[in-house]
């Protein structure tokens, strides 16, 4: 028999041993890792295991039940993939902080209640932010601060919300929370955040570009992801999502059509591909709750897939911009054949594992009747083919050839890409394995006669279409640029504001700056008289004095009881 | 990072899609096999979903035009939030 | 059982052996076995109150009211265990340390003065006669005295005189305050008191006994502003003397509040019907910021420490001013808290001024480096010093924060968040010269301490880890 000790646990804890270990063993010992930790989920059975008694009140650290376990098999598998992918490196930091992050993100998944989810959120947002800085470009440093800001931030959020939820009911266990409280709403922005809601979404675009090759696909993998099972847990069947989810799949594509950096290309389609899910939560069926775990986890795999192809390429030729790359197929056949594996999964190409979930999901909302949500959803997948499903592989394999001749990716990355590629194609044969795991039954047949067609016809209209608009040279040119996106309002606006405030003032009162620093340092003066070393706080006082303030003290006290009494 | 270069012993003529001839063949090539699957149609038995999609051709048009629609608005975003490369840096 | 008598009365044969046998090896030896058997008794005390209730241990076999009766509830048998816990693991770290300051020669002397302290503190916790309080009070404040005389600076002679002062001045009106219940009552059991005192609540003399009480205990518990002998007292007394008081004494001065204010004058009702908790508010606030932002430009970490723990008191007495559950339960958590963190982090200190000589902060550039333990276990103490989950400071924070919650008072959340940031700051000034800044010539030859040194702070830091995430014990 196991011990019931946190899957997510593990993670961490070995991370700690990590530093000790050299070479080879290192290697063995990350790998390791994962394999326990789905050994001992996997013994598991569902019910809660760990709950300790802190604050006053109950904490459930380790809740399985199927929606839990699901993702808790998907991270691990995302973190084994990571760990394969990122073992050339020589460094730790990536794997350290990838350890405990993805720990982290599991023991969130686990989290019987409000308060340890609270913890593990933070973690993951801590933790994580490594993984931009291990770049060690400027243009890092300040994308992981900005990340950090925001993904703090939500868990300020959900801190505040669950404060609020615990007074209004007295209760925290993470069931069912809906909108209906001001606690509920707080909550929901805090993992809309997270999900990267319209208007919330930019922190994603924005930070993971920007990270290390290997960092990036551990990042695709997790705080989203949570995200996506926290909705689920907790919103499940709430209206609003549902148009979210449909606004979130639609506007991501024109950014993603005119980026010119292709990882920032997949993030954007990384956001389009939330917005089924988070339609499908918002739908609240079984059907549809059971599309959205298998689209959260054929999508964990897929995306993960295509940023280590995208990596492997920045990793040999120091770019991922669509403008300076193409022809990369002649040296890097075997990272173009997975990258194009990846790409048929994102695009639902029957027999790979997008072709399952996605369906799950259109099939639950054309069910519940939603008509419009359902036209724009097909719309979304048509125009999956093409920024991310052509796009990508296109401009860096094909396309013009760009002269750059790099060396195949190192054997992990292929092994871990691989291994990614197996995952997509067998959940895409054999649906049923994945069927197995979902939360709830399934009654659900992806493979028809009318189903396949419908959907090939989609695809290759599209791919039609790219092909002439490229052809006619009427797509987009990929070229160096900076495409602004809500990040505008607090990189430029919310500066350009500042400034303006400040230039206003400066006229109003040309002084005011000198002022204000003459009034600050008076202040820290004014602390310093009263409480630096010779203050009057802190000054060794005469015994005399002491004696003073104690009789003054006794004829206050005296005095107060006395006219209390009156 | 030379040496993540390899000697380049292919030539450096430009790539086979990149050849006229070539993507002229491909995009031959995809409308083939547009219209086997829109001949497919009247083969196979559909059943619709939404009721829209009972009209034989329904996905391929969709996917046509909605694909051109959205390459076309995203040329009119493009020219909205295009800045210089350089537009963050100070 | 004996083991309420015992409790006391092993510390105090202790310390007669030790002043007579005059080993400075053989006095470490008697001590030890002395605190560890005493927090041994404690534990089993606490044990035997959770299980049975209130044990009423009646000295001599006299029966109270007349007999002095030793009353341990849960509350006194909690301090007990605080008191005997610091007690008992800071003496195999005395061991190193005191054969360094202090002449081989005077160290019994030490010893002895540090048992009788101990005997005092457990006195006064364990003992249910008011004027026993005071005797206890008494004997642990003189052998405090003569310890923080004992330090390696001679500032510690004039620390001491003042401290002699001050004590005496606050021991003298406890003792006229409970000279006064008597007059009024004819009784001194604290028991006793309690049934008579509700009947004559509100005549003058039961008043200015409160008057004098309250002023008296607030000098001992250092409550700001009858604070001003503290800093001196644990800057320039021996490391273990600083741990060792700042662990307990101040602890053992709120127990006596909370057991003079709710036990003997009637509970809740009549506390919240005097000013006192508006006055013990305003206080607590000022401590909070006041003493935290003298913390933060002090040169010499010991005073720091010193003041830091000033305004950890006035958390403690924010939560007693609230007087409900949650904030009493916040304070007494607090309470615990704080005297394993002050302790841990007085006897870091301690380590580092044992090998460096100085506590000067300048002094500790590069330190982490050089004493990488020492250091890591400030950091973990600090960390919990203000508050960070996953360790006690934040246990008892929270339910500091709830209990200003349940009052309404929002405001009062954000000034304890903003206290605890000031917190952040002096500590992170620590950490900043210890991590952040190239080592000193000197700071370059340096080792870490001896693991007599380190393995009973580190068993602090410990506590102080594994209080923070199991908490069935402090709440």
């Amino acid at each position: 028999m196991m011990i019931d000790i946190p899957p997510g646990l593990i993670l961490i804890l070995g991370a700690l041993i990590v530093p000790f270990l050299k070479g080879y063993l290192r290697g063995v010992f990350l790998l390791a890792l994962p394999i326990l930790s789905s050994f001992i989920l996997y013994n598991l059975p569902d019910g809660s295991h760990f709950a300790i008694t802190a604050f006053g009140q109950h904490l459930e650290l380790l809740r399985v039940d199927p929606l839990s376990r699901i993702f808790g098999y998907v991270f691990l598998i995302a973190i084994f993939l990571g760990i394969i992918y990122s073992l050339h490196l020589r460094t730790i930091e990536e794997h350290l902080s990838g350890l405990i992050y993805s720990g982290a993100a599991i023991g969130a998944v686990f989290a019987g209640d409000l308060i340890s989810l609270f913890v593990y959120w933070e973690l993951t947002a801590i933790s994580s932010v490594f993984l931009i800085l291990a770049r060690r470009t400027p243009e890092a440093l300040a994308a992981s601060m900005r990340y950090l800001i925001i993904q703090v931030g939500s868990g300020v959020l959900l801190l505040a919300g669950l404060i609020i939820r615990w007074n209004e009911t007295g209760n925290i266990t993470f069931d069912h929370i809906g909108l209906e409280s001001v606690g509920g709403v707080l909550i929901f922005l805090a993992f809309g955040i997270k999900a990267a809601f319209p208007l919330l979404h930019n922190w994603l675009q924005d930070s993971y570009p920007q990270a290390t090759p290997t960092g990036t696909v551990i990042l695709s993998a997790f705080t989203t992801k949570l995200a996506i099972y926290a909705l689920a847990r907790g919103y499940a069947g709430t209206e609003e999502l549902i148009w979210i989810g449909t606004i979130m799949a639609i506007f991501p594509i024109f950014f993603a059509i005119i980026e010119n950096d292709l990882r920032r290309v997949l993030a954007y389609s990384l956001n389009n591909q939330l917005g089924f899910m988070v339609v499908g939560i918002g739908i609240g069926t079984e059907l549809a709750l059971n599309g959205t775990a298998a689209h959260a986890f054929s999508h964990i795999i897929y995306k993960a897939l295509l940023f280590m192809s995208m990596g492997a390429i920045l990793h040999r030729t120091g770019t991922v911009l669509a403008s300076e790359l193409g022809g990369l197929y002649k040296t890097m056949p075997f990272t173009s054949i997975f990258c194009i594996i990846g790409a048929a999964s994102i695009s639902a190409f029957p027999l790979f594992c997008g072709f399952i979930s996605k369906s799950m999901i259109l099939s639950a909302v054309a069910y519940e009747g939603h008509y419009w949500v359902w036209i724009l959803l097909l719309l979304a997948s048509a125009g999956v083919i093409h920024y991310s499903a052509i796009k990508v592989p296109y401009f860096a394999f094909f396309a013009n050839d760009s002269g750059k001749r790099p060396k195949e990716a190192p054997l992990n990355m292929l092994i871990a890409m691989a291994l990614a590629s197996i995952l997509c194609v067998g959940i895409g044969v054999w649906p049923s394995s994945l069927f197995y795991i979902l939360p709830f039954e399934v009654n659900y047949i992806p493979y028809t006669e009318s189903h396949i067609l419908s959907q090939l016809q989609l695809l290759f209209f599209s791919a039609l279409s790219f092909a002439v608009l490229i052809k006619l040279g009427f797509y987009p040119v990929q070229s160096k640029s900076t495409i602004i996106d809500t990040d505008w309002i607090y990189r430029r606006l919310a500066k350009a504001v500042v400034v303006l405030i400040t230039n206003v003032a400066l006229t109003l009162h040309s002084n005011l700056f000198e002022v204000t620093i003459l009034r600050a340092r008076r202040l820290v003066d004014q602390l310093y008289k009263h409480h630096g070393p010779q203050g009057i706080l802190a000054r060794t006082w005469p015994t005399g004095s002491m004696v003073l303030w104690v009789a003054i003290f006794l004829g206050i006290y005296l005095l107060l009881y006395f006219i209390k009494n009156i | 990072m030379s040496d993540n270069f390899t000697e380049d012993k292919i030539s450096n003529s430009t790539g086979w899609l990149a050849k006229k001839i070539n993507s002229s063949k491909i995009i031959w090539l995809l409308s083939l096999i547009c219209v086997f699957l829109f001949v497919a149609e009247f083969f196979v038995h559909r059943h619709a979903e939404m009721g829209v999609d009972e009209y034989i051709g329904f996905y391929g048009a969709y996917g046509l035009i909605g694909s051109i629609f959205l390459v076309f608005l995203s040329h009119q975003i493009r020219k909205l939030l295009k800045r210089p490369e350089d537009f963050y840096d100070d | 059982m004996h083991l309420p008598a015992l409790q006391v009365v092993i510390p105090l044969i202790a310390a007669a052996l030790c002043a007579l046998f005059r080993h400075y090896f053989l006095a470490w030896f008697i001590t030890i076995l002395a605190s560890w058997l005493s927090f041994a008794i404690a534990i089993l005390l606490l044990l035997q109150v959770m299980s049975r209730g209130v044990i009423s241990y009646e000295l001599g076999g006299w029966v109270a009211p007349i007999g002095i009766e030793y009353r341990i509830d849960l509350l006194n048998a909690f301090v007990l265990l605080i008191v005997s816990g610091v007690g008992a693991v800071i003496v195999p770290y005395a061991q190193k340390s005191i054969s360094q300051s202090i002449e081989k020669s005077q160290q019994s002397w030490f010893y002895s003065m540090y048992l009788m302290a101990l005997t005092g503190l457990l006195g006064v916790s364990i003992t249910g006669d008011a004027f026993n309080i005071f005797v206890f009070l008494e004997i642990s404040s003189l052998a405090s005295y003569v310890m923080i005389a004992m330090g390696p600076d001679r500032r510690g002679l004039t620390a001491a005189y003042q401290y002699l002062i001050m004590g005496t001045v606050g021991a003298t009106f406890i003792v006229i305050g409970i000279g006064l219940l008597w007059a009024m009552t004819g009784t001194l059991n604290l028991y006793d008191l309690a049934q008579k005192i509700p009947l004559i609540e509100n005549s003058r003399p039961v008043l200015a006994a409160l008057a004098f009480l309250t002023v008296g205990i607030s000098l001992k518990l250092a409550l700001f502003p009858l604070h001003l002998w503290l800093p001196n007292a644990y800057a320039y007394s021996p490391g273990v003397a600083s741990a060792f008081l700042a662990g307990t004494a101040t602890k053992v001065a709120i127990y006596l509040l909370l057991r003079f204010f709710f036990t003997v004058f009637g509970g809740v009702e009549f506390f919240q019907s005097t000013p006192l908790p508006e006055i013990l508010f305003v206080l607590s606030l000022l401590a909070m910021f006041a003493a935290s932002i003298v913390a933060v430009f002090q040169s010499n970490i010991k005073r720091m420490l010193a003041y830091s723990s000033v305004a950890q008191i006035g958390f403690i007495t924010l939560g007693i001013s609230y007087a409900t559950e949650i904030g009493l339960t916040g304070a007494i958590a607090h309470m615990f808290n704080h005297a394993i963190m002050k302790a841990g982090l007085f006897l870091l200190i301690g380590a580092v001024m044992f090998r460096l000589g100085s506590v000067k902060i300048e002094d500790m550039a590069g330190i982490g480096r050089k004493m990488p333990f020492t250091m890591a276990g400030f950091v973990i103490l600090g960390l919990s010093l203000l508050g960070a989950p996953g360790t006690v400071g934040f246990i008892s924070k929270w339910y500091l924060a709830l209990a200003a919650l349940q009052e309404g008072q929002w405001w009062a959340v954000a000034l304890i968040v903003a206290a605890s940031l000031v917190t952040m700051l002096y500590i992170g000034r620590v950490v900043e010269v210890a991590y952040f800044r190239e080592p000193t010539v000197k700071v370059d030859q340096l080792r870490e301490v001896p693991s007599s040194m380190l393995l009973p702070s580190f068993l602090l830091v410990g506590a102080a880890v594994y209080f923070g995430l199991d908490t069935s014990l402090s709440v």
